[in-house]
């Protein structure tokens, strides 16, 4: 619906577009409020939170309507607005509930049933379950900043540009929040997966090496260049 | 991929041969930020590709995941728009209201005078002075036939009738009227009238 609605208007110059999107209040929220409240949502971990700062949000925006230059897309101008007052929240020390017991957090397993269910399997369901919860569940160790940077980037698609602008930060400082988020999620993902696999037992593990290492010789004399190429990563996710 | 066609043809193919990815490269292009080198390797290579699917994945399931949530939570929580009457149609209404009942009140006081008005008085105590009848009978009669039977003709000419009656026996029964001179045993008028014993020459 989103492509479809970007595709109607690709003809309208920019400037009578954004000024009749704005001063369309109730297109504005249909269009942008999905987004903008999975940006507010998952930064702040609080669903009704997350409404609450949505709507704030856009009523921010309908009051200054008048003072959008047009230099920015309305998608990065409203998530701008969110960023702001996600920031007040944290100074009025009201994120607190993010690392407590909170009555309204998001129940990531629960959200996972919201997924569509005519285009995968019900295992190929279950694993993005379990991998969404994962990453769900490193994102709440992460700071304020990279938080942010990560969902900008990965959950709205953002360039690099566009988060620094938004953010008001250095690009580079915004490539650095980056990859510590990224360094962190995918540790602590690895560490979940590793917990969630069964630990093999010793009858089983023993059949294996025996047979593996009679196998080694062959295996490695046939060995394709590709595999046997150096690998400096050496790690997989 | 931030590698121009261009810049892609001139980098040399031994180094897409001999170099994997590093993980900061694997970072760099998730991030978007992967130099030309790299990214014309991971053209190339299929198990980098793999790795970059790999290392994608948990971050495209949260994503579709945190997707379908706020697509399905903006679906089922309409935004009611509240729509507020402007204050002169408020105070118009109010004033609608208040003649509304002023005027209610008015026609049931209306309605209850004229149900006693027209409700029949009790007859009064008997009396010998004369009291014609000045009010009519009204549509009650009709209502109530067994007392219309009883009640006076509502019509000018039994009324007047019914006066002359009732002076006729007035002047029958005042006792002015049995004096001597009224039954005419005296004469009509005697100046220097004496007692009626006299004898008059």
């Amino acid at each position: 619906m989103q492509l479809a609605l970007d595709a109607s208007i690709a003809n309208v110059p920019a400037t009578e577009r954004t000024a009749s999107e704005l001063d369309d209040m109730d297109t504005l929220v249909r269009t942008y409020r999905p987004r903008l409240l999975r940006f507010v949502a998952f930064s702040v971990g609080d669903a009704d939170l997350a409404e609450s700062i949505t709507q704030d949000c856009f009523l921010k925006a309908y009051n200054a309507r008048d003072r959008f230059r047009g230099d920015c897309s309305i998608s990065t101008w409203l998530t701008s607005i969110a960023v702001n007052l996600i920031r007040d929240q944290q100074r009025l020390q009201k994120f607190r509930f993010w690392r407590q017991a909170r009555a309204t957090a998001i129940d990531i397993t629960e959200a996972a049933n919201f997924l569509p269910s005519n285009e995968r399997s019900p295992e190929s369901r279950l694993l993005v379950k379990e991998k969404a919860g994962q990453v769900y569940a490193a994102l709440q160790n992460l700071s304020p900043n990279q938080r942010t940077v990560f969902l900008m980037r990965f959950s709205e698609d953002l360039e690099l540009s566009e988060i620094a602008a938004i953010t008001h930060i250095p690009v580079n400082t915004v490539k650095t929040h980056l990859h510590r988020a990224l360094k962190s999620v995918r540790n602590q993902v690895r560490a979940a997966q590793s917990a969630a696999l069964p630990a093999p037992s010793s009858d089983a593990v023993a059949p294996q090496r025996r047979r593996k290492a009679r196998t080694s010789q062959p295996a490695a004399a046939s060995a394709s260049p590709e595999i046997t190429a150096s690998h400096p990563a050496g790690e997989t996710l | 991929m931030n590698s121009h066609p261009d810049q892609l043809a001139s980098i040399p193919a031994e180094f897409s041969a001999a170099h994997h990815l590093t993980p900061d490269q694997l970072d760099d292009h998730l991030i978007g930020d992967l130099a030309p080198a790299p990214a014309a390797h991971l053209a190339a290579c299929p198990l980098c590709a793999e790795r970059v699917a790999l290392a994608r994945s948990p971050i495209s399931s949260f994503q579709q995941v945190s997707t379908a949530w706020s697509e399905r939570r903006s679906a089922t929580l309409p935004i009611p728009i509240p729509t507020q009457r402007p204050s002169w149609q408020r105070h118009t209404a109010w004033a609608t209201a208040t003649l509304s009942m002023a005027l209610g009140f008015a026609f049931i006081n209306a309605t209850h005078q004229f149900s006693v008005l027209n409700t029949p008085q009790p007859a009064p105590a008997t009396s010998a002075r004369f009291t014609p009848v000045q009010q009519p009978v009204g549509p009650k009669a009709r209502l109530f036939p067994e007392t219309a039977s009883l009640a006076p003709s509502p019509r000018a000419t039994h009324i007047s009738a019914d006066n002359h009656m009732l002076r006729a026996i007035d002047a029958s029964l005042d006792p002015s009227t049995d004096s001597p001179a009224a039954l005419g045993l005296l004469p009509a008028a005697a100046p220097n009238t004496g007692p009626l014993t006299s004898i008059q020459d």
